[in-house]
């Protein structure tokens, strides 16, 4: 079996099959002598940091269907196995304003004491924010998706993710969806359902971080004209 | 026969001067006035016959500044301050209360320290003895420190039993704090002052005073204001089934909580009325608890003063501190919660027997035995606050009062059973989203019987049977927005149910 079909089947088995372009691309850029688990392994390490709409196979199977986000449909069964990657990943279990000041908090070093990481104790009688600071990881989270061919879609965990985390997940990051449901226009996550296999694109992924806090507070409401009204 | 012993013995003010002197003299003493009041008596001090003097100073004898050289801003650089010398002068130069003292330790060979029992106070002694001489050869006479958490009859007798030395490192540990807040406090000021000349249109530059206590906390105060002044209200989403049970429509909360996405929020709402059975899931009854409070804290009363009371924290410790030097309450500033184990909770019950509003459930203590307070911190310097003497709302007027009634009651509190309580959570299902519904049934009331307002409701729950299939009769979204008052930053809760279309239904408010 040559190389490239060795490193493609790999990468099949992880439901990212990629284009020929991209194949032919990678084996030219590594040492022949290199042995083939590494290769592998390399193959979907690289593979993970690309925008999948130019280095994967988009068929019927791979891709969402047409009418995806129809809101109208109640529910759709899709088998899959559909990749996708993250476009954007929002924490719909706090309010935004109290991101924005978990990230203020952050800039002015308050979360951190050196290298030990200062948690907050909520006050056991104390009931008098309704802003509090989030305490745990968050979430539920709502994701951006873009599969192969291109088409995004809206998804939700449903069912609490491990892996879906904003400290942990980045832009450009991959899931594998296999046998979901997406009702009313959005992609149903649940442990079952999704695979996250990680990666990033590096530059899509700085640009979100950098834009995170002025887009929050942009969606809390916030007007920086209004600043002190 | 030689002349009884004279003892003399300071206090921090001619009040708690006047509260020592009667306990100690049982009211038989003969006063004079001077700078201060003075009381005289005659008793026993440590085992012999004496003849006592009791007076007082009025806080600090002595303040630090700079000598005058220093005292032009223009001609003096600040950062010239740090080294400069620091000289010691009466802080009260028209009461005259060196001299005051220094006549009043002549003849006496004992004097004993009756200063407030914090570390100002711990520094004040060393005032005094500097002043009246004591001390600074072998038959200058022997100073004795007082130790004492209230201005009562019994903790006042209970002190001349267990006299000590004062603290020469607290009031060295003071004399260093006056030095490093006069330096910095001095050179901050007058170098911000200067820079903030011409700067600002509408600030008025002629002081600008920076204090290493006072503007860190202006800090944290701005940014307290900041948030609240750019709180943004944002619009979250909670989704609720009912069911009816004889009768009675029952509202099951979302294990979700709340959702700050309408879309997401319409499609589980969707779901959920699509599918409109209920299963019940799980069904468990617990025993619960909410436990007794611990002894209070200075901090604590200050939090409950103001929220509960409408006292901001300088009138609250002005009348806080007037209740202590009248020996209704123990010393207002400690950061103990922990009783100590000397500690003698039946008399200070004991003293609560009579009052009309509480009386009987002091009774109830008495008889049947007060709880065990919780443990706490103990900090070592003063015992939580107490009350001490009983008292009337007519002599203490109405705001003491009711400061005193707080004081009282959380004590009461403190030593009261937990409150008890059994939680039945029902848990149901309903395509995969989560729902429940939660029943309290209160078996001992315990500290909630006199601290009422930390009750919990009592909710009764129908029977429900594990994976019992229940018929929805309605699922409302609910639309709900924090809207902050800007005048006294109140929170108002404005909630509307949402239709299926969308469209809002009803709003109310929920303060």
């Amino acid at each position: 079996m040559d190389l490239a079909a060795a490193v493609a089947t790999h990468l099949t088995s992880r439901s990212l099959s990629p284009t020929p372009q991209w194949l032919a691309h990678f084996t030219s850029s590594v040492r022949s002598n290199t042995p083939l688990p590494a290769l592998q392994k390399t193959a979907e390490f690289r593979l993970l940091g690309t925008d999948i709409t130019t280095s994967l196979q988009a068929t019927p199977q791979s891709t969402f269907p047409a009418g995806i986000s129809e809101s109208a449909v109640p529910e759709l069964r899709i088998p899959g196995p559909v990749p996708v990657q993250v476009l954007d990943l929002e924490d719909i279990g706090r309010s935004r304003w109290s991101q924005v000041e978990a990230i203020e908090m952050d800039e002015r070093g308050e979360t951190r004491k050196g290298h030990e990481v200062i948690r907050v104790v909520p006050d056991e009688e104390d009931n008098s924010d309704p802003n509090p600071p989030a305490t745990n990881a968050g979430g539920p989270h709502k994701l951006l998706v873009q599969d192969a061919k291109g088409n995004k879609a809206y998804a939700f965990e449903l069912e609490d993710v491990k892996d879906i985390d904003i400290s942990s997940l980045s832009i450009g990051a991959k899931i594998v969806l296999r046998d979901f449901t997406v009702a009313r226009g959005v992609i149903m996550l649940t442990p079952r359902s999704a695979l996250v296999l990680g990666g990033k694109i590096e530059a899509w992924d700085k640009k979100w971080k950098d834009d995170r806090k002025k887009v929050l507070k942009e969606k809390a409401g916030w007007r920086e004209e209004n600043a002190f009204s | 026969m030689a002349p009884p012993p004279r003892v003399l013995m300071v206090a921090e003010k001619p009040s708690i001067a006047l509260s020592i002197a009667s306990a100690l003299s049982r009211g038989q003493m003969s006063t004079r006035k001077g700078s201060t009041d003075v009381h005289e008596f005659d008793g026993v001090f440590l085992g012999f016959n004496a003849h006592y003097k009791v007076t007082s100073v009025i806080g600090h004898v002595f303040s630090l500044d700079f000598p005058s050289t220093y005292q032009d801003w223009k001609a003096t650089n600040p950062l010239d301050l740090f080294e400069a010398p620091t000289v010691k002068s009466e802080t009260n130069p028209k009461a005259h209360i060196r001299k005051h003292l220094s006549q009043e330790a002549l003849g006496c060979g004992h004097l004993v320290l009756w200063l407030d029992c914090d570390r100002e106070g711990e520094n004040i002694c060393f005032e005094v003895i500097e002043c009246t001489g004591f001390g600074r050869n072998k038959d200058r006479g022997k100073f004795y420190r007082a130790r004492f958490s209230s201005i009562s009859e019994k903790d006042i007798l209970k002190c001349m039993d267990n006299l000590v030395e004062p603290n020469k490192d607290e009031s060295l540990a003071v004399d260093a704090r006056q030095e490093i807040d006069l330096k910095v406090g001095v050179a901050f000021t007058r170098f911000q002052t200067d820079y903030f000349q011409g700067r600002y249109g509408n600030l008025d530059a002629r002081v600008i005073s920076y204090g290493p206590c006072q503007t860190p906390t202006l800090g944290f105060c701005v940014q307290r204001y900041l948030q609240l002044m750019t709180f943004k209200p944002e619009k979250f989403w909670t989704l609720h089934p009912y069911l009816m049970h004889d009768g009675y429509e029952i509202q099951l909360e979302w294990e979700r909580q709340k959702l700050f996405d309408l879309d997401v929020a319409t499609m589980l709402h969707k779901l959920v009325v699509g599918d409109g059975i209920l299963e019940v899931t799980d069904i468990s009854e617990n025993q619960e608890s909410k436990s007794r409070p611990s002894g209070l804290n200075t901090v604590n009363l200050l939090k409950v003063a103001s929220s509960a009371l409408g006292f901001g924290p300088q009138t609250a410790m002005q009348l806080a501190e007037r209740l202590y030097t009248q020996g209704f309450i123990s010393y207002p500033r400690t950061e103990s919660t922990a009783y100590p184990a000397s500690f003698d909770f039946r008399s200070t019950l004991a003293a609560q027997a009579k009052n009309p509003t509480w009386g009987s459930y002091v009774e109830k203590l008495l008889v049947e035995g007060y709880h065990k307070p919780r443990s706490g911190t103990d900090a070592g310097d003063h015992p939580p606050i107490t009350p001490v003497n009983s008292a009337t709302e007519d002599a203490l007027g109405n705001d003491a009062w009711r400061l005193y009634q707080y004081v009282c009651q959380h004590f009461l509190g403190s030593i009261s059973p937990d409150l008890k309580f059994i939680r039945r959570k029902v848990k149901f299902a309903i395509r995969g989203e989560l729902f429940y519904c939660v029943g309290h049934r209160i078996t001992n009331k315990g500290f909630t019987s006199i601290m009422p307002w930390l009750a919990i409701n009592e909710k009764s729950l129908p029977q429900f049977t594990k994976g019992e299939k229940l018929k929805t009769s309605k699922v409302e979204l609910h639309q709900v927005l924090f809207c902050a008052c800007k005048t006294c930053f109140q929170l108002v809760c404005r909630s509307c149910i949402m239709s299926a279309c969308g469209v809002l239904i009803k709003t109310y408010f929920c303060p």
